[in-house]
């Protein structure tokens, strides 16, 4: 009786992944030939019959190791979270971050819109004017990619993603370090209206941007 | 027809019958060949060399999962399940197919039917 896990490994040698996932694959079609074998022994075929049927279903050993190759590398450097998400992501983050370094030449003078009696934030109407393109540079490129709307429409509002994390992370380090009280130093309603005016009122904008490559779900996730 | 054309056309064709079948039920690559060469009375037929770098891609791109159970035989096989993406992906790769038959038959009077 063959051993087609010894006939895989030799087979597959110039496969160049890890031991662990060569192991696997190794298994893999190991386990297949084992099944083909046992179903031509069911059907009546004499052992050598069932060997044959199990190597001309195999084929070519070469085009097999290379197809493999091709399927289980990560599409070079980039695999597909990479694609849809990261890198349209980074985009609309470093094109929001380029508009915020050329516009604060130009004029970088805060307004303070009064959204309630009680509640006034400071925008930065150049800035966020801009804004748009940034979510729709990030959806435009996730779109591309093959991307769902929800990874486009994260790609779009990456840049306000960022802060909401870095918010977070400074509620969190004030949560776990006793005495520190960052939020408290810059008073609540400040960080309040921060958090409205420098995260919400661009990720709408951004929003606004994104929403035209939000129409179709074609994608993948 | 050029071999690209060819090769898309079988590869998509591919992909359908793979994602169709384990939308039914998880199953190992031996029972994945067997049952589309079954059903399609011999028409889609695949070696090692066509249907496995075919389930990794598929798993590569999220929209299947492998893991390794025994079967009714009490050999460990690795069965492929459908993730939610693949589920998803699943219904407009259908209608794809049928656009594609549609315009085959406009053009040819070419039913898949």
């Amino acid at each position: 009786m063959r051993d087609w896990k010894i006939v895989v490994d030799e087979r597959i040698e110039s496969l160049k992944l890890s031991p662990g996932a060569k192991e696997e694959i190794a298994a893999e079609l190991a386990a297949h030939c084992e099944d083909v074998v046992d179903q031509a022994r069911r059907e009546g075929l004499t052992e050598q019959e069932a060997l044959e049927r199990a190597e001309a279903m195999a084929g070519d050993w070469k085009e097999l190791t290379a197809e493999i190759q091709r399927a289980r590398q990560e599409d070079g450097a980039m695999n597909e979270r990479t694609k849809k998400f990261w890198v349209p992501g980074l985009i609309s983050f470093v094109a929001a971050t380029i508009f915020l370094v050329l516009i604060s030449q130009i004029s970088y003078v805060p307004r303070m819109v009064v959204l309630r009696s009680s509640l006034a934030v400071f925008i930065y109407p150049i800035w966020l004017a801009v804004q748009p393109i940034c979510g729709a540079l990030g959806a435009y490129f996730s779109r591309r990619a093959g991307g769902t709307r929800a990874i486009r429409l994260a790609a779009g509002l990456f840049p306000s993603l960022i802060l909401v994390a870095s918010v977070f992370v400074v509620l969190l380090i004030n949560a776990l370090k006793p005495g520190r009280n960052d939020i408290g130093t810059m008073g609540a309603a400040l960080f309040f209206r921060s958090v409205i005016g420098a995260i919400l009122i661009p990720a709408v904008a951004m929003l606004l941007g994104a929403l035209p490559f939000l129409r179709d779900n074609a994608g993948t996730a | 027809m050029t071999k690209r054309i060819r090769t898309q056309i079988a590869r998509g064709s591919a992909e359908l019958a793979i994602l169709t079948l384990l939308a039914e039920k998880p199953l190992y690559g031996f029972e994945i060949a067997k049952q589309i060469e079954e059903k399609t009375a011999g028409a889609l037929r695949f070696n090692l060399a066509s249907l496995y770098p075919m389930l990794y891609e598929l798993e590569k791109r999220g929209l299947v999962k492998g893991a390794w159970e025994a079967n009714r035989a009490g050999r460990d096989r690795r069965y492929y399940s459908l993730t939610p993406a693949g589920k998803r992906k699943l219904g407009p790769l259908r209608r794809e197919w049928q656009s594609f038959f549609a315009a085959l038959d406009r053009l040819a009077g070419v039913s898949h039917a």
